[in-house]
């Protein structure tokens, strides 16, 4: 081949890659868990679900006593649902009275709006539970006894409301529904793990049912569990993941079709933490001394299956696990303490009494992790230690129920406990205006 | 890291149910040259134990694969401008089909390269294969054009000699290619930017992802796909680089320094670490353990060897030992472990080929056809040695007991059929 046909075969080379280049985007994506197209913390851990913010900037470390408080909105109920933000707008439940509500407020805490959703969960650990999902001007949010309600996000007006217990035949659960409702693109997913569905996805504007998946075999075993699902790519395949009460569930998020199940149950059946995904793998953990897993997915031509890669002791509860740099933050509950996990081995790679249990979203190099007693850290990751960088105290710490999940957003750091929502800046002085 | 070290490193592909084992890409199943077959034939001759023995036209050193009672090869015909696949029946070796792929310009390449060096890979529902001019394409079965991805234009100093690889809906090809000019040094000589292992979706052959190495050399590196505890990683290496990547993504994990360019061997895996060679220049084989992150040259290379180094073919990884052969002919057995050297003897070469191992035996198969088999293990010791008296510079493939073998004018179907062995030729 001479240089002058090689270079004609070169132009025309970059002539297809244009071409292909613009239908990789829409069918040609690597995989990976896929965003919600909403600004902001639109939903539950975050755009991708994965508790992991992509916003630099942040304070390294904290002044002593913490960051500069904002405001704190009060008159929020009874609960442990994490705001969303996005749009200008805060979203959050409580429990007041015998309701559950629905507030929208300003980035100020100004209460813009507040609406009813079903009755509150007077059930064991009283409160609201789940968070609200944001998607093309409307709120969704289904209560602890599987009411699921669309709201127009501007009033609070509601647009739809079903029962997904009833329509999929599925049963209450001793602690209360808990999920929070995935939007994907016109349709709303939830986990009623009825005779009818173990998984469900409904018309977003509508609430009909668009397509329902089969229920798991064992009528134990398919009960929804209290966490959520998530959404992501897989060898070309849309596919979301959530737990069961007694197993953890891949299911096609196109069709319906349900993949593969993994029988693990906990102890008391509380299968609470959102299910992780990294690097090709599931991880997941159940409180009670039940251990983590590791289940890695095969994509094949019939579907995608589970194939366990590793166990690993950690029993976290309901206070989620962030992966970086190939290692799993958390922690355990009857085996306490903070724990890093190795994701290619399951090793522990060091378990840390210095803070009780909690929960733990990342953002620019530090870990946030909220302890149940009210102990808000800022952790430096990395597989030495646990490394506390800065500490201060949220409650109290009488009670061991601080259980909302840390949201970071605009160099912001929110936390809720109960009634409050409490507004921290977290912007690093030196950092570039733009993000 | 004691844990981190045990964990077990298995290769992807392994998880196949193995019986009546097909032999789908390079090396076969694992990609490591590797048969879990029994009856596999030890002898024969240019007139014995061979069931069948078809001439194939034109030219090309891609090696046979196996899928069902498929065999399926490529060569290129018309001085290399026409780039054909062919099916054969297995158990007969009639030709099936020869179809003509696609056009390609006969580009650069060196005189021991062809138009048709790329085996190719089958998932037992499509034939992927990589022509010498870049162009990827995927085949149905029977032989029908299903997709062809032209995005890149190759050029190498050496020729096209890769092999693509099939992970999960990927169809992955590292491309190590060097400057078409006006400095045709520049990824060869001198290191660049510019190789790119792309990922395409084996339905469509829509790009995926792209990964990138940084600075590296031209190659002719087989990747592999192994599962290393929780985490998939993607292994490949190239002209001064062995890395990881994260195979659904294209993300580089790791990366090691080895200086070195043209490198030919495949990727080899086996107790926790990856086995490359450097190529030319310094040449030198490194045992690099899995599991870094970021540049760990200095943290994770077990071992290196400089002694008696192979250029073309790749290495065989039978626990705990590492077999080599070089082109010239020298034979080595090294502890995996540690890289010490067990044996070393010489056979008559050149070689090419790949070894493959197969119920304890490894088979060696010289350019001039000659097919020393020897007893894997620490002491040498020669079973066979069997001549076709044709040149071969493709690997064997290994399918229901029989071993298949292209020569530079025929495809062999070897043993396996006491009827056909008998009888001494059947046709």
């Amino acid at each position: 081949m001479t240089t002058r046909t090689f270079l004609a075969c070169a132009a025309a080379g970059v002539a297809v890659l244009a071409i292909c280049g613009a239908a990789a985007a829409e069918a040609g994506a690597p995989d990976g868990l896929i965003a919600s197209p909403e600004a902001g913390w639109p939903q539950w851990r975050g755009p991708r679900r994965d508790a992991v913010s992509d916003e630099t900037g942040l304070l390294e470390a904290w002044p002593e006593g913490g960051p500069r408080l904002l405001w704190t909105a009060s008159g929020l109920g009874r609960g442990w649902s994490s705001p969303i933000i996005t749009g200008g707008r805060i979203y959050i439940t409580g429990d007041v009275g015998g309701d559950l509500r629905l507030f929208a407020l300003d980035l100020d805490g100004k209460k813009k709006w507040e609406a009813a959703s079903g009755k509150a969960w007077d059930g064991p650990s009283p409160g609201a539970r789940a968070s609200c999902a944001y998607s093309a001007g409307r709120v969704y949010h289904m209560n602890a006894h599987g009411r699921i309600a669309c709201f127009d996000a501007a009033d609070g007006r509601e647009v739809w409301a079903v029962d997904v217990l009833d329509r999929f035949a599925g049963r209450p659960i001793t602690w209360g529904i808990s999920e929070c409702v995935l939007v994907d693109g016109p349709r709303v997913i939830v986990t009623p793990g009825g005779d009818k569905a173990f998984m469900a996805a409904l018309d977003s504007r509508t609430g009909a049912t668009v397509w329902a998946s089969k229920p798991l075999d064992d009528p134990k075993t398919q009960r929804t569990g209290y966490a959520s699902p998530i959404l992501l790519r897989l060898g070309g395949r849309r596919v979301l993941v959530n737990l069961a009460l007694r197993g953890l569930a891949c299911v096609d998020a196109d069709k319906g079709v349900l993949y593969d199940v993994y029988p693990k149950r906990s102890k008391y059946d509380a299968s609470c933490a959102t299910p992780v995904f990294y690097r090709g793998g599931i991880f997941y953990s159940l409180p009670s001394a039940s251990g983590s897993v590791l289940l890695r997915l095969a994509a094949g031509a019939d579907g995608v299956r589970f194939e366990k890669a590793w166990e690993s002791p950690m029993d976290n509860l309901s206070g989620g696990v962030v992966p970086h740099d190939g290692f799993f933050y958390g922690s355990g509950e009857d085996r306490p303490g903070w724990v890093c996990i190795d994701a290619r081995t399951g090793e522990q790679k060091y378990v840390s009494k210095d803070l009780e249990q909690g929960a733990v979203v990342y953002g620019d190099g530090r870990l946030y992790c909220l302890g149940e007693k009210g102990h808000m850290t800022l952790v430096r990751p990395g597989p030495q230690k646990f490394d506390i960088v800065s500490r201060f105290n949220l409650t109290d710490g009488k009670q061991a129920d601080v259980w909302a999940h840390p949201v970071i957003l605009d160099r912001r750091l929110y936390l809720r406990y109960h009634d409050n929502l409490y507004c921290y800046d977290i912007r690093r002085p030196d950092a570039a205006a733009a993000k | 890291m004691k844990h981190g070290l045990m964990a077990l490193v298995m290769v992807a592909a392994a998880a196949a149910p193995l019986c009546g084992e097909d032999w789908p890409r390079f090396r076969g199943p694992t990609g490591q040259g590797i048969s879990h077959e029994t009856g596999v034939p030890t002898e024969w001759s240019a007139t014995s134990n061979i069931a069948w023995k078809t001439p194939i036209p034109g030219e090309g050193w891609s090696s046979p694969v196996v899928s069902g009672d498929r065999v399926f090869l490529t060569t290129a015909t018309d001085g290399g401008r026409s780039y054909r696949a062919l099916c054969l029946d297995r158990a007969g070796g009639a030709v099936r089909w020869d179809k003509e792929v696609l056009r390609q310009e006969p580009g650069n390449k060196v005189d021991p390269n062809s138009y048709a060096t790329a085996t190719p890979v089958t998932d037992g529902e499509r034939l992927y294969v990589l022509a010498a001019d870049g162009t990827l394409a995927a085949l149905s079965m029977d032989g029908e054009v299903l997709w062809t991805h032209r995005e890149f234009p190759y050029y190498s100093q050496h020729g096209l000699a890769v092999s693509p690889i099939v992970w999960n809906d990927l169809v992955i090809v590292p491309f190590d290619w060097s400057s078409p000019g006006p400095d045709k040094q520049v990824g060869w000589e001198k290191p660049w930017e510019k190789a790119v292992i792309v990922a395409c979706d084996k339905g469509t052959g829509k790009v995926r992802w792209r990964g990138k190495r940084g600075l590296s050399q031209i190659a002719h590196v087989t990747p592999q796909v192994v599962t290393d505890g929780g985490l998939n990683v993607l292994l490949t290496a190239a002209g001064g680089v062995i890395q990881g990547f994260d195979p659904a993504t294209g993300e580089q994990i790791w990366t090691v320094s080895t200086p070195g360019e043209g490198v030919v061997p495949s990727i080899v895996v086996g107790g926790g670490m990856v086995f490359q060679t450097s190529g030319f220049k310094q040449s030198t084989i490194r045992a690099v353990r899995l599991g870094g992150k970021g540049d760990v040259t200095a943290t994770h290379v077990a071992w290196e060897q400089k002694k008696d180094v192979p250029m073309i073919p790749s290495m065989l990884y039978v626990e705990p030992h590492l077999f080599t052969i070089t082109e010239g002919g020298a034979a080595v057995c090294l502890k995996a472990a540690t890289g010490e050297i067990v044996w070393l003897h010489r056979l008559r070469g050149p070689f090419s080929a790949s070894p493959v191992w197969a119920e304890g035996r490894i088979y060696f198969l010289s350019e001039r056809g000659e097919t020393t088999v020897i007893q894997a293990g620490p002491e040498f010791k020669v079973l066979a040695t069997s001549a076709l008296g044709e040149k071969c510079c493709a690997s064997p493939a290994v399918s229901g007991g029989r071993i298949f073998i292209r020569s530079d004018k025929h495809l062999y179907g070897i043993g396996g059929a006491a009827a056909a062995a008998k009888e001494g030729k059947p046709e």
